[in-house]
């Protein structure tokens, strides 16, 4: 199943304790939000968002320094970078 | 290298969830932010924020990073100290005792990441991996 560019980095599955239940959350690190996954009626599997935490616009940060290969992870997933004048 | 008067949007950074063995609650962790969340998932379709608390993170009153915006909270958490010892790092991974009445939360991901984000933590990683095993976080008490 595909999150979808919402649902970057699902890292935590969790299902409900009831064993009869068909559907489960997961949570995505980068995209910061959790889904929710479901069997439909046809007995498909699909996946709503249920949850999402909210970024916050900060300043002050900056990126320390660190090896190649964290550095472009981060920039590339983690941050988005807002120009103001 | 970027400069800190370009304003950067600082996601939580979601590292684990957490079921409660009654199926009603959800915890959650923001590695980044540093809070840990509990909701109300009695109608999964449409949880409930239920409970929060901050033990760490990145966005405390005292740190560096200054939030400019927003959606939730009116001003930055303040840092957090148990037992006279400040909280470094940030909550990471979660458990619930098995009779649901208590959350217990460790701080690191893995050590580069640690290293970076919350060096200080890094620094006293022997003596406060050694305090976490005598105490307990009541978030539970906290939450509700």
């Amino acid at each position: 199943m595909n999150l979808g560019d919402d649902g970057i980095a699902p890292l935590e599955i969790r299902f409900p304790h009831d064993p009869k239940a068909s559907e489960g959350l997961v949570g995505c690190a980068v995209s910061s939000n959790v889904y929710k996954f479901y069997k439909t009626p046809n007995g498909e599997w699909a996946a709503k968002k249920i949850i999402q935490v909210p970024p916050k616009k900060v300043e002050g940060w900056m990126f320390p320094e660190m090896g190649g290969t964290l550095k472009l992870t981060i920039r590339r997933l983690t941050f988005k970078i807002q120009n103001y004048s | 290298m970027y400069h800190s008067n370009l304003l950067f949007s600082y996601i939580g950074m979601i590292t684990d969830i957490l079921i409660s063995l009654d199926d009603k609650y959800l915890y959650l962790s923001n590695w980044l932010h540093g809070d840990v969340r509990q909701y109300d998932i009695s109608d999964m379709d449409n949880p409930k924020l239920t409970g929060q608390i901050f033990l760490g993170g990145s966005i405390l009153s005292d740190s560096k990073v200054r939030v400019i915006g927003d959606e939730e909270l009116s001003s930055q958490p303040n840092p957090v100290h148990v037992k006279g010892r400040r909280l470094d790092g940030s909550p990471q991974m979660l458990q619930l005792s098995l009779d649901g009445t208590r959350l217990y939360v460790t701080t690191s991901l893995f050590k580069p990441w640690d290293q970076q984000f919350y060096p200080e933590h890094v620094k006293y990683v022997h003596t406060f991996l050694k305090f976490l095993q005598s105490f307990l976080i009541n978030c539970i008490q906290n939450m509700i």
